[in-house]
Protein backbone atom coordinates (compact mmCIF):
# COMPACT_ATOMS: atom_id res chain seq x y z
CA UNK A 1 0.00 0.00 0.00
CA UNK A 2 1.32 3.32 -1.34
CA UNK A 3 -0.61 6.42 -0.38
CA UNK A 4 0.41 7.82 -3.74
CA UNK A 5 -1.50 5.21 -5.21
CA UNK A 6 -4.37 7.69 -4.16
CA UNK A 7 -4.96 10.72 -6.33
CA UNK A 8 -7.01 12.33 -3.57
CA UNK A 9 -3.61 12.64 -1.38
CA UNK A 10 -1.65 13.56 -4.27
CA UNK A 11 -4.21 16.32 -5.14
CA UNK A 12 -4.88 17.48 -1.69
CA UNK A 13 -1.18 17.57 -0.26
CA UNK A 14 -1.53 18.67 3.79
CA UNK A 15 -5.20 16.72 4.11
CA UNK A 16 -5.55 14.57 6.74
CA UNK A 17 -8.32 12.33 6.20
CA UNK A 18 -10.16 10.58 9.16
CA UNK A 19 -13.92 10.30 8.16
CA UNK A 20 -13.09 6.64 6.61
CA UNK A 21 -16.35 5.58 7.97
CA UNK A 22 -18.66 7.85 6.09
CA UNK A 23 -16.50 6.78 2.69
CA UNK A 24 -13.38 6.08 1.37
CA UNK A 25 -11.05 7.20 -0.82
CA UNK A 26 -10.13 5.89 -4.20
CA UNK A 27 -7.23 4.25 -5.65
CA UNK A 28 -6.29 5.05 -9.24
CA UNK A 29 -6.62 1.90 -10.35
CA UNK A 30 -10.59 1.89 -9.42
CA UNK A 31 -10.93 5.43 -10.84
CA UNK A 32 -8.99 3.98 -14.14
CA UNK A 33 -11.74 0.86 -14.01
CA UNK A 34 -14.56 3.07 -14.35
CA UNK A 35 -13.48 5.50 -17.30
CA UNK A 36 -12.12 1.78 -19.30
CA UNK A 37 -15.43 0.99 -18.78
CA UNK A 38 -17.36 3.79 -19.98
CA UNK A 39 -14.31 4.57 -22.81
CA UNK A 40 -13.72 0.92 -23.97
CA UNK A 41 -16.90 -0.74 -23.73
CA UNK A 42 -19.82 0.52 -22.52
CA UNK A 43 -22.84 -1.54 -23.23
CA UNK A 44 -25.86 -3.18 -21.00
CA UNK A 45 -25.13 -6.43 -19.60
CA UNK A 46 -26.72 -10.01 -20.11
CA UNK A 47 -29.14 -8.80 -22.86
CA UNK A 48 -26.67 -7.78 -26.21
CA UNK A 49 -25.40 -10.31 -28.59
CA UNK A 50 -22.57 -7.87 -29.97
CA UNK A 51 -19.24 -7.64 -28.73
CA UNK A 52 -19.59 -5.00 -26.44
CA UNK A 53 -22.36 -6.40 -24.22
CA UNK A 54 -20.32 -9.63 -24.47
CA UNK A 55 -17.24 -8.02 -22.63
CA UNK A 56 -19.90 -5.83 -20.44
CA UNK A 57 -21.42 -8.92 -19.40
CA UNK A 58 -18.14 -10.91 -18.75
CA UNK A 59 -16.47 -7.86 -16.54
CA UNK A 60 -19.85 -7.44 -14.59
CA UNK A 61 -19.97 -11.38 -13.80
CA UNK A 62 -16.37 -11.66 -13.68
CA UNK A 63 -16.77 -9.16 -10.69
CA UNK A 64 -19.67 -11.10 -8.96
CA UNK A 65 -17.30 -14.14 -8.74
CA UNK A 66 -14.39 -11.73 -7.40
CA UNK A 67 -16.04 -10.25 -4.79
CA UNK A 68 -17.88 -13.44 -4.20
CA UNK A 69 -14.92 -14.97 -3.31
CA UNK A 70 -13.30 -12.11 -1.39
CA UNK A 71 -16.35 -12.71 1.41
CA UNK A 72 -16.24 -16.60 0.73
CA UNK A 73 -19.96 -16.53 -0.85
CA UNK A 74 -20.74 -18.28 -4.36
CA UNK A 75 -21.65 -15.69 -7.05
CA UNK A 76 -25.18 -16.57 -7.09
CA UNK A 77 -25.17 -15.08 -3.32
CA UNK A 78 -24.37 -11.90 -4.18
CA UNK A 79 -27.12 -9.64 -5.16
CA UNK A 80 -26.07 -6.18 -6.11
CA UNK A 81 -27.33 -3.22 -4.60
CA UNK A 82 -26.58 0.49 -4.25
CA UNK A 83 -24.97 0.04 -1.12
CA UNK A 84 -26.04 -1.37 2.34
CA UNK A 85 -29.15 0.87 2.56
CA UNK A 86 -30.46 -0.51 -0.12
CA UNK A 87 -29.63 -3.91 0.62
CA UNK A 88 -31.59 -3.77 4.32
CA UNK A 89 -34.55 -2.16 2.13
CA UNK A 90 -34.87 -4.88 -0.39
CA UNK A 91 -34.25 -7.35 2.42
CA UNK A 92 -36.82 -6.02 4.37
CA UNK A 93 -39.47 -5.75 1.26
CA UNK A 94 -38.91 -9.68 0.72
CA UNK A 95 -39.14 -10.36 4.11
CA UNK A 96 -42.93 -8.30 3.77
CA UNK A 97 -43.53 -10.74 1.06
CA UNK A 98 -42.56 -13.61 3.17
CA UNK A 99 -44.69 -12.98 6.53
CA UNK A 100 -46.94 -10.87 4.78
CA UNK A 101 -50.06 -13.68 5.16
CA UNK A 102 -48.02 -15.19 8.36
CA UNK A 103 -50.31 -14.96 11.82
CA UNK A 104 -49.25 -13.65 15.07
CA UNK A 105 -47.58 -10.53 16.54
CA UNK A 106 -43.71 -11.17 16.19
CA UNK A 107 -40.43 -9.05 17.21
CA UNK A 108 -37.72 -7.93 15.26
CA UNK A 109 -34.35 -7.76 17.52
CA UNK A 110 -32.07 -4.97 16.69
CA UNK A 111 -29.63 -3.41 18.93
CA UNK A 112 -28.96 0.04 20.57
CA UNK A 113 -26.18 0.68 18.18
CA UNK A 114 -27.67 0.02 14.68
CA UNK A 115 -27.34 2.67 12.18
CA UNK A 116 -30.36 4.09 10.40
CA UNK A 117 -29.84 1.96 8.06
CA UNK A 118 -30.34 -1.35 9.57
CA UNK A 119 -33.28 0.42 12.20
CA UNK A 120 -35.68 2.29 9.52
CA UNK A 121 -36.04 -0.29 6.81
CA UNK A 122 -36.76 -2.97 10.41
CA UNK A 123 -39.20 -0.18 11.87
CA UNK A 124 -41.14 -0.21 8.54
CA UNK A 125 -41.53 -4.03 8.49
CA UNK A 126 -43.05 -4.19 11.56
CA UNK A 127 -45.06 -1.45 11.49
CA UNK A 128 -46.82 -2.97 8.12
CA UNK A 129 -46.72 -6.75 9.54
CA UNK A 130 -47.93 -5.20 12.99
CA UNK A 131 -45.07 -6.88 14.73
CA UNK A 132 -42.51 -5.13 17.92
CA UNK A 133 -39.38 -3.98 17.27
CA UNK A 134 -36.96 -3.87 20.25
CA UNK A 135 -33.72 -2.93 20.66
CA UNK A 136 -30.38 -4.68 23.03
CA UNK A 137 -29.47 -2.75 25.28
CA UNK A 138 -25.07 -1.94 25.49
CA UNK A 139 -22.86 -2.74 28.51
CA UNK A 140 -20.86 -0.20 30.98
CA UNK A 141 -17.78 -1.08 27.91
CA UNK A 142 -20.28 -0.44 24.62
CA UNK A 143 -20.30 -3.84 24.01
CA UNK A 144 -24.06 -5.59 23.04
CA UNK A 145 -25.83 -6.88 26.68
CA UNK A 146 -25.42 -10.51 25.36
CA UNK A 147 -27.41 -11.94 28.30
CA UNK A 148 -30.48 -9.96 27.44
CA UNK A 149 -29.95 -10.42 23.57
CA UNK A 150 -30.41 -14.20 24.61
CA UNK A 151 -33.48 -13.21 27.21
CA UNK A 152 -35.19 -11.76 24.46
CA UNK A 153 -34.63 -14.47 22.39
CA UNK A 154 -36.72 -17.03 24.88
CA UNK A 155 -38.56 -14.74 26.04
CA UNK A 156 -40.48 -13.03 22.65
CA UNK A 157 -41.01 -14.51 19.39
CA UNK A 158 -38.40 -13.31 17.41
CA UNK A 159 -38.41 -13.65 13.96
CA UNK A 160 -36.09 -11.53 12.33
CA UNK A 161 -32.23 -10.43 14.27
CA UNK A 162 -30.17 -7.87 13.05
CA UNK A 163 -26.93 -6.68 14.37
CA UNK A 164 -24.19 -4.60 12.96
CA UNK A 165 -20.45 -6.53 12.97
CA UNK A 166 -19.17 -3.61 13.61
CA UNK A 167 -20.39 0.25 15.18
CA UNK A 168 -19.71 3.12 13.05
CA UNK A 169 -19.90 5.26 16.26
CA UNK A 170 -18.25 3.13 18.66
CA UNK A 171 -15.93 0.89 16.72
CA UNK A 172 -17.47 -2.27 18.89
CA UNK A 173 -17.26 -5.78 17.09
CA UNK A 174 -20.07 -7.57 17.45
CA UNK A 175 -18.79 -11.33 17.09
CA UNK A 176 -21.75 -12.39 14.52
CA UNK A 177 -21.09 -15.57 13.84
CA UNK A 178 -21.23 -16.87 17.99
CA UNK A 179 -24.00 -15.02 18.41
CA UNK A 180 -26.03 -15.72 15.44
CA UNK A 181 -24.85 -19.82 16.48
CA UNK A 182 -26.22 -18.87 20.12
CA UNK A 183 -29.17 -17.84 18.80
CA UNK A 184 -30.19 -20.56 16.75
CA UNK A 185 -29.59 -23.20 19.20
CA UNK A 186 -32.50 -21.34 21.13
CA UNK A 187 -34.62 -20.75 18.23
CA UNK A 188 -33.42 -22.17 15.01
CA UNK A 189 -36.07 -20.41 12.55
CA UNK A 190 -34.59 -16.82 13.31
CA UNK A 191 -33.80 -15.02 9.94
CA UNK A 192 -30.06 -13.76 11.22
CA UNK A 193 -28.97 -10.79 9.56
CA UNK A 194 -25.34 -8.86 9.63
CA UNK A 195 -24.78 -5.08 8.82
CA UNK A 196 -21.28 -5.57 7.03
CA UNK A 197 -20.86 -1.67 6.40
CA UNK A 198 -18.26 -1.03 8.84
CA UNK A 199 -16.85 -4.52 8.96
CA UNK A 200 -15.74 -5.57 5.50
CA UNK A 201 -13.47 -3.05 4.58
CA UNK A 202 -11.01 -4.06 7.69
CA UNK A 203 -11.62 -7.91 8.34
CA UNK A 204 -11.47 -11.12 6.39
CA UNK A 205 -15.24 -12.33 6.67
CA UNK A 206 -15.67 -15.89 5.64
CA UNK A 207 -19.60 -16.20 4.71
CA UNK A 208 -19.69 -19.54 3.60
CA UNK A 209 -18.62 -20.71 7.00
CA UNK A 210 -20.69 -19.12 8.84
CA UNK A 211 -23.64 -21.35 9.10
CA UNK A 212 -25.69 -18.91 10.86
CA UNK A 213 -25.38 -15.91 8.88
CA UNK A 214 -28.32 -15.80 6.97
CA UNK A 215 -27.79 -12.10 5.16
CA UNK A 216 -25.55 -10.04 5.32
CA UNK A 217 -25.10 -6.09 3.63
CA UNK A 218 -22.40 -3.95 2.93
CA UNK A 219 -21.10 -0.96 0.83
CA UNK A 220 -18.43 -0.38 -1.51
CA UNK A 221 -17.55 2.79 -1.40
CA UNK A 222 -16.83 2.29 2.32
CA UNK A 223 -13.68 0.11 0.89
CA UNK A 224 -12.32 2.46 -1.55
CA UNK A 225 -14.86 1.24 -4.60
CA UNK A 226 -17.12 3.84 -6.04
CA UNK A 227 -20.48 5.01 -4.40
CA UNK A 228 -23.41 3.55 -5.71
CA UNK A 229 -22.46 -0.02 -5.58
CA UNK A 230 -23.37 -2.38 -2.63
CA UNK A 231 -24.14 -5.97 -1.81
CA UNK A 232 -26.70 -7.83 -0.49
CA UNK A 233 -25.58 -11.41 0.64
CA UNK A 234 -28.07 -14.26 1.19
CA UNK A 235 -27.73 -18.03 1.67
CA UNK A 236 -28.27 -19.64 -1.76
CA UNK A 237 -31.18 -22.38 -0.07
CA UNK A 238 -33.26 -19.00 1.15
CA UNK A 239 -32.67 -16.94 -1.69
CA UNK A 240 -33.83 -19.86 -3.88
CA UNK A 241 -37.17 -19.83 -1.45
CA UNK A 242 -38.02 -15.98 -1.39
CA UNK A 243 -39.63 -14.20 -3.77
CA UNK A 244 -38.36 -10.69 -5.08
CA UNK A 245 -39.79 -7.68 -3.52
CA UNK A 246 -38.31 -5.53 -6.84
CA UNK A 247 -39.66 -6.42 -10.36
CA UNK A 248 -39.12 -5.63 -13.70
CA UNK A 249 -36.77 -5.68 -16.79
CA UNK A 250 -34.14 -8.63 -16.09
CA UNK A 251 -35.07 -10.55 -13.67
CA UNK A 252 -37.72 -12.58 -15.58
CA UNK A 253 -37.70 -16.44 -16.93
CA UNK A 254 -41.41 -15.54 -18.77
CA UNK A 255 -43.72 -12.93 -19.16
CA UNK A 256 -47.88 -13.57 -19.39
CA UNK A 257 -50.15 -10.90 -18.96
CA UNK A 258 -51.08 -11.69 -15.78
CA UNK A 259 -48.00 -13.46 -15.05
CA UNK A 260 -44.62 -13.99 -14.74
CA UNK A 261 -41.77 -16.59 -13.88
CA UNK A 262 -38.72 -15.13 -12.43
CA UNK A 263 -34.87 -15.32 -13.37
CA UNK A 264 -32.30 -17.91 -11.46
CA UNK A 265 -30.08 -16.18 -8.94
CA UNK A 266 -28.93 -13.94 -8.82
CA UNK A 267 -30.67 -12.29 -11.42
CA UNK A 268 -34.23 -12.63 -9.67
CA UNK A 269 -33.55 -9.90 -7.68
CA UNK A 270 -31.93 -7.75 -9.78
CA UNK A 271 -34.76 -5.51 -11.42
CA UNK A 272 -33.59 -3.19 -13.55
CA UNK A 273 -29.56 -1.77 -15.61
CA UNK A 274 -27.50 -2.74 -12.66
CA UNK A 275 -24.61 -0.10 -11.72
CA UNK A 276 -21.96 -2.10 -13.98
CA UNK A 277 -19.16 0.08 -13.67
CA UNK A 278 -19.63 0.58 -10.07
CA UNK A 279 -19.52 -3.50 -9.65
CA UNK A 280 -16.70 -3.49 -11.59
CA UNK A 281 -14.74 -0.71 -9.69
CA UNK A 282 -15.62 -2.11 -6.87
CA UNK A 283 -13.92 -5.56 -8.22
CA UNK A 284 -10.94 -3.61 -8.87
CA UNK A 285 -10.26 -2.23 -5.03
CA UNK A 286 -11.13 -6.16 -3.86
CA UNK A 287 -8.13 -6.92 -6.16
CA UNK A 288 -6.54 -4.17 -4.31
CA UNK A 289 -6.65 -5.30 -0.71
CA UNK A 290 -6.33 -9.00 -2.16
CA UNK A 291 -2.89 -7.33 -3.74
CA UNK A 292 -1.99 -6.08 0.47
CA UNK A 293 -0.26 -7.81 2.91
CA UNK A 294 -3.22 -8.94 5.19
CA UNK A 295 -0.96 -9.37 8.46
CA UNK A 296 0.90 -6.42 7.92
CA UNK A 297 -2.03 -4.36 7.45
CA UNK A 298 -3.61 -6.14 10.47
CA UNK A 299 -0.47 -5.08 12.29
CA UNK A 300 -0.65 -1.42 11.18
CA UNK A 301 -4.34 -0.84 12.02
CA UNK A 302 -3.96 -2.50 15.14
CA UNK A 303 -1.02 -0.98 15.81
CA UNK A 304 -2.81 2.48 15.00
CA UNK A 305 -6.01 1.96 17.12
CA UNK A 306 -3.98 1.29 19.87
CA UNK A 307 -2.09 4.57 19.50
CA UNK A 308 -5.28 6.35 18.87
CA UNK A 309 -6.84 5.11 21.64
CA UNK A 310 -3.71 5.99 24.12
CA UNK A 311 -3.42 9.44 22.52
CA UNK A 312 -7.33 10.90 22.67
CA UNK A 313 -7.22 9.17 26.42
CA UNK A 314 -4.46 11.34 26.97
CA UNK A 315 -6.24 14.51 26.64
CA UNK A 316 -8.22 14.66 29.90
CA UNK A 317 -10.79 17.29 28.70
CA UNK A 318 -12.28 14.77 26.09
CA UNK A 319 -14.50 11.89 26.68
CA UNK A 320 -14.17 8.66 24.51
CA UNK A 321 -16.83 6.40 23.48
CA UNK A 322 -16.63 2.82 23.09
CA UNK A 323 -15.20 -0.59 24.22
CA UNK A 324 -11.90 0.70 26.75
CA UNK A 325 -10.08 -2.53 25.09
CA UNK A 326 -8.12 -1.83 21.80
CA UNK A 327 -8.86 -5.49 20.66
CA UNK A 328 -12.43 -5.10 20.65
CA UNK A 329 -12.76 -2.62 18.59
CA UNK A 330 -11.93 -1.07 15.19
CA UNK A 331 -10.27 2.23 14.43
CA UNK A 332 -13.79 4.29 15.11
CA UNK A 333 -13.12 6.84 17.84
CA UNK A 334 -16.36 8.91 18.40
CA UNK A 335 -15.79 11.50 21.19
CA UNK A 336 -16.92 14.81 23.10
CA UNK A 337 -15.37 17.75 25.00
CA UNK A 338 -17.38 19.55 27.59
CA UNK A 339 -18.13 22.78 26.10
CA UNK A 340 -17.19 22.47 22.90
CA UNK A 341 -19.99 21.31 20.75
CA UNK A 342 -18.75 18.71 17.93
CA UNK A 343 -19.72 20.85 15.18
CA UNK A 344 -17.41 23.47 16.51
CA UNK A 345 -15.20 20.97 16.89
CA UNK A 346 -14.70 19.40 13.43
CA UNK A 347 -14.77 22.82 11.88
CA UNK A 348 -11.77 23.64 13.74
CA UNK A 349 -10.30 20.27 12.71
CA UNK A 350 -10.68 21.82 9.21
CA UNK A 351 -9.26 24.76 9.67
CA UNK A 352 -5.73 22.71 10.03
CA UNK A 353 -6.85 20.40 7.28
CA UNK A 354 -8.13 17.20 9.48
CA UNK A 355 -11.46 15.81 8.30
CA UNK A 356 -13.75 14.43 10.57
CA UNK A 357 -17.23 14.26 11.62
CA UNK A 358 -19.86 16.02 14.02
CA UNK A 359 -23.52 14.94 14.37
CA UNK A 360 -25.38 11.56 15.39
CA UNK A 361 -23.69 9.37 12.59
CA UNK A 362 -27.01 8.14 11.59
CA UNK A 363 -27.48 6.60 15.37
CA UNK A 364 -29.88 8.43 16.82
CA UNK A 365 -31.42 6.53 19.42
CA UNK A 366 -27.34 5.63 20.39
CA UNK A 367 -26.81 9.19 21.18
CA UNK A 368 -29.85 10.17 22.96
CA UNK A 369 -30.30 7.22 24.59
CA UNK A 370 -27.30 5.53 25.35
CA UNK A 371 -24.94 7.96 25.24
CA UNK A 372 -27.19 10.55 26.08
CA UNK A 373 -25.53 13.40 24.28
CA UNK A 374 -27.18 14.94 21.16
CA UNK A 375 -23.69 14.35 19.01
CA UNK A 376 -20.52 13.50 19.01
CA UNK A 377 -17.36 14.25 16.73
CA UNK A 378 -15.98 11.28 15.36
CA UNK A 379 -12.43 10.38 13.48
CA UNK A 380 -12.74 7.43 11.49
CA UNK A 381 -8.96 5.53 10.49
CA UNK A 382 -8.34 3.21 7.45
CA UNK A 383 -5.30 1.70 5.72
CA UNK A 384 -3.74 4.89 4.01
CA UNK A 385 -3.80 6.87 7.93
CA UNK A 386 -0.66 6.70 9.69
CA UNK A 387 0.74 7.84 13.58
CA UNK A 388 1.48 11.18 12.12
CA UNK A 389 -2.19 11.80 11.38
CA UNK A 390 -2.90 10.56 14.75
CA UNK A 391 -0.40 12.82 16.53
CA UNK A 392 -1.79 15.88 14.12
CA UNK A 393 -5.42 14.77 14.93
CA UNK A 394 -4.28 14.80 18.93
CA UNK A 395 -2.54 18.62 18.62
CA UNK A 396 -5.34 20.06 17.18
CA UNK A 397 -7.54 18.89 19.64
CA UNK A 398 -5.22 20.40 22.34
CA UNK A 399 -5.05 23.09 20.52
CA UNK A 400 -8.64 23.95 20.32
CA UNK A 401 -9.54 23.24 23.95
CA UNK A 402 -6.92 25.97 24.72
CA UNK A 403 -9.03 27.92 21.75
CA UNK A 404 -11.95 27.67 23.93
CA UNK A 405 -10.34 27.89 27.43
CA UNK A 406 -12.47 30.16 29.92
CA UNK B 1 -12.06 35.59 8.67
CA UNK B 2 -11.73 33.47 11.54
CA UNK B 3 -15.43 31.57 12.41
CA UNK B 4 -13.35 31.39 16.13
CA UNK B 5 -12.40 34.62 16.92
CA UNK B 6 -12.55 35.80 20.47
CA UNK B 7 -15.97 37.64 20.12
CA UNK B 8 -17.73 34.31 19.31
CA UNK B 9 -16.38 32.63 21.63
CA UNK B 10 -17.28 35.09 24.13
CA UNK B 11 -20.55 35.71 23.00
CA UNK B 12 -20.83 31.25 23.21
CA UNK B 13 -19.38 31.08 26.61
CA UNK B 14 -21.29 34.50 28.00
CA UNK B 15 -24.44 34.90 26.21
CA UNK B 16 -26.34 37.95 25.93
CA UNK B 17 -29.81 38.25 26.94
CA UNK B 18 -29.93 34.48 27.77
CA UNK B 19 -32.67 33.90 29.97
CA UNK B 20 -36.43 33.51 30.04
CA UNK B 21 -38.58 36.45 30.36
CA UNK B 22 -41.87 35.23 33.04
CA UNK B 23 -44.47 37.57 31.28
CA UNK B 24 -43.28 37.17 27.69
CA UNK B 25 -45.85 38.06 24.84
CA UNK B 26 -44.30 34.94 22.86
CA UNK B 27 -42.08 32.32 23.17
CA UNK B 28 -41.10 29.39 20.86
CA UNK B 29 -38.62 26.81 20.24
CA UNK B 30 -37.23 25.98 17.12
CA UNK B 31 -34.68 22.79 16.96
CA UNK B 32 -32.39 22.00 14.23
CA UNK B 33 -32.72 18.08 14.72
CA UNK B 34 -29.72 17.26 12.57
CA UNK B 35 -27.53 18.39 15.15
CA UNK B 36 -29.69 18.75 18.21
CA UNK B 37 -29.03 22.72 18.46
CA UNK B 38 -32.29 24.25 20.23
CA UNK B 39 -33.18 27.64 20.52
CA UNK B 40 -36.18 28.88 22.60
CA UNK B 41 -36.75 32.64 22.34
CA UNK B 42 -39.30 34.65 24.83
CA UNK B 43 -40.28 38.43 22.90
CA UNK B 44 -42.26 41.01 24.69
CA UNK B 45 -43.68 43.65 22.21
CA UNK B 46 -44.49 47.25 22.56
CA UNK B 47 -46.69 48.35 20.18
CA UNK B 48 -44.75 47.49 17.27
CA UNK B 49 -41.41 47.40 18.71
CA UNK B 50 -39.24 44.61 20.64
CA UNK B 51 -39.45 45.56 24.23
CA UNK B 52 -37.62 42.72 25.44
CA UNK B 53 -36.25 39.64 23.85
CA UNK B 54 -34.25 36.85 25.20
CA UNK B 55 -33.82 33.45 24.96
CA UNK B 56 -32.63 29.80 26.18
CA UNK B 57 -30.29 26.88 24.50
CA UNK B 58 -28.51 24.62 23.58
CA UNK B 59 -26.13 23.90 20.36
CA UNK B 60 -22.78 25.02 18.87
CA UNK B 61 -21.10 28.04 19.13
CA UNK B 62 -22.28 29.75 15.93
CA UNK B 63 -25.62 28.73 16.98
CA UNK B 64 -25.87 30.46 20.54
CA UNK B 65 -23.37 33.59 18.91
CA UNK B 66 -25.97 34.50 16.30
CA UNK B 67 -28.95 33.88 19.13
CA UNK B 68 -26.87 36.46 21.30
CA UNK B 69 -26.05 38.74 18.35
CA UNK B 70 -28.87 38.97 17.34
CA UNK B 71 -31.02 39.83 20.29
CA UNK B 72 -28.77 42.37 21.13
CA UNK B 73 -29.57 43.71 17.69
CA UNK B 74 -33.22 43.43 17.62
CA UNK B 75 -33.57 45.01 21.06
CA UNK B 76 -35.74 48.36 20.11
CA UNK B 77 -36.06 47.36 17.17
CA UNK B 78 -39.47 47.88 14.83
CA UNK B 79 -41.29 44.22 13.97
CA UNK B 80 -41.45 44.85 10.37
CA UNK B 81 -37.50 45.71 10.14
CA UNK B 82 -36.95 41.83 11.57
CA UNK B 83 -39.29 40.38 10.11
CA UNK B 84 -37.74 41.54 7.06
CA UNK B 85 -34.34 39.86 7.32
CA UNK B 86 -32.46 38.03 4.75
CA UNK B 87 -29.76 35.21 5.74
CA UNK B 88 -27.51 37.74 4.45
CA UNK B 89 -28.55 40.37 6.74
CA UNK B 90 -28.05 37.54 9.76
CA UNK B 91 -24.52 37.44 8.66
CA UNK B 92 -23.87 40.93 8.87
CA UNK B 93 -25.44 41.18 11.60
CA UNK B 94 -23.02 38.60 13.42
CA UNK B 95 -20.31 39.47 11.43
CA UNK B 96 -19.05 35.96 10.10
CA UNK B 97 -18.48 34.06 7.20
CA UNK B 98 -20.17 30.66 6.77
CA UNK B 99 -19.77 27.90 5.13
CA UNK B 100 -23.01 26.29 4.09
CA UNK B 101 -23.13 23.40 5.94
CA UNK B 102 -23.09 26.45 9.08
CA UNK B 103 -25.88 28.69 7.96
CA UNK B 104 -28.07 26.41 9.02
CA UNK B 105 -26.71 26.97 13.12
CA UNK B 106 -26.95 30.58 12.80
CA UNK B 107 -30.02 30.47 10.91
CA UNK B 108 -32.24 28.92 13.87
CA UNK B 109 -32.27 31.73 15.97
CA UNK B 110 -33.57 34.07 13.03
CA UNK B 111 -36.26 31.94 12.45
CA UNK B 112 -36.94 31.32 16.10
CA UNK B 113 -37.15 35.59 15.82
CA UNK B 114 -39.42 35.57 13.37
CA UNK B 115 -41.78 32.84 14.31
CA UNK B 116 -42.34 34.38 17.64
CA UNK B 117 -43.27 37.53 16.38
CA UNK B 118 -45.49 36.46 13.64
CA UNK B 119 -47.12 34.40 16.63
CA UNK B 120 -47.87 37.58 18.85
CA UNK B 121 -48.43 39.88 15.44
CA UNK B 122 -51.33 37.24 14.79
CA UNK B 123 -52.52 37.23 18.30
CA UNK B 124 -53.12 40.82 18.53
CA UNK B 125 -54.95 40.79 14.60
CA UNK B 126 -57.28 37.91 16.41
C1 LIG C 1 -22.93 0.43 10.16
C2 LIG C 1 -23.47 1.05 8.92
N1 LIG C 1 -24.56 0.55 8.35
C3 LIG C 1 -25.08 1.07 7.22
C4 LIG C 1 -24.51 2.16 6.60
C5 LIG C 1 -25.14 2.69 5.35
O1 LIG C 1 -24.31 2.54 4.26
P1 LIG C 1 -24.64 3.22 2.88
O2 LIG C 1 -24.84 4.68 3.16
O3 LIG C 1 -23.44 2.96 2.05
O4 LIG C 1 -25.87 2.59 2.33
C6 LIG C 1 -23.36 2.72 7.16
C7 LIG C 1 -22.71 3.88 6.55
O5 LIG C 1 -22.96 5.02 6.78
C8 LIG C 1 -22.84 2.16 8.35
O6 LIG C 1 -21.76 2.68 8.93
Amino acid sequence: MNKSDFPIFNNNPDLVYLDNSATTQKPQVVIDSIVDFYQNYNSNVHRGIHKLAETATIEFENARGNIAQFVGAKPEEIIFTSGTTESMNILAQILFEHFKDSKGKKTILLSEMEHHSNTLPWMMLAGNLGWNIEYVKLTEEYELNLESLYDAIKKNDVSILSLTHMSNVLGTINNLDAIFSKVKSISPDIFCIGDGAQYVPHHKIDLSNSKSIDFYAFSGHKMMGPTGIGVLYGKKNLLEKLNPSKVGGGMISTVKRNSFTTAELPEKFEAGTPNIAGAIGLSKAVDYLKRQDTLEIEKHMSELTRFTLDELRNIKELTLYGPPVFEKRGPVFSFSIEGIHPHDIAQILDQDNIAIRAGHHCCQILHRETLKIPASARASLYIYNDIENVKRLSNSIKKLITQFKR
Amino acid sequence: MDLYRQDMIDHYQNPRNYGEIVDADAIIELENSSCGDKIKLFVKLKKDKIDEISFTGEGCAVAIASASKLTEYAKGKDIKQIQKLTTDDLLKIIKVELTISRIKCANLSLQTIKKSINSVDHKQKI
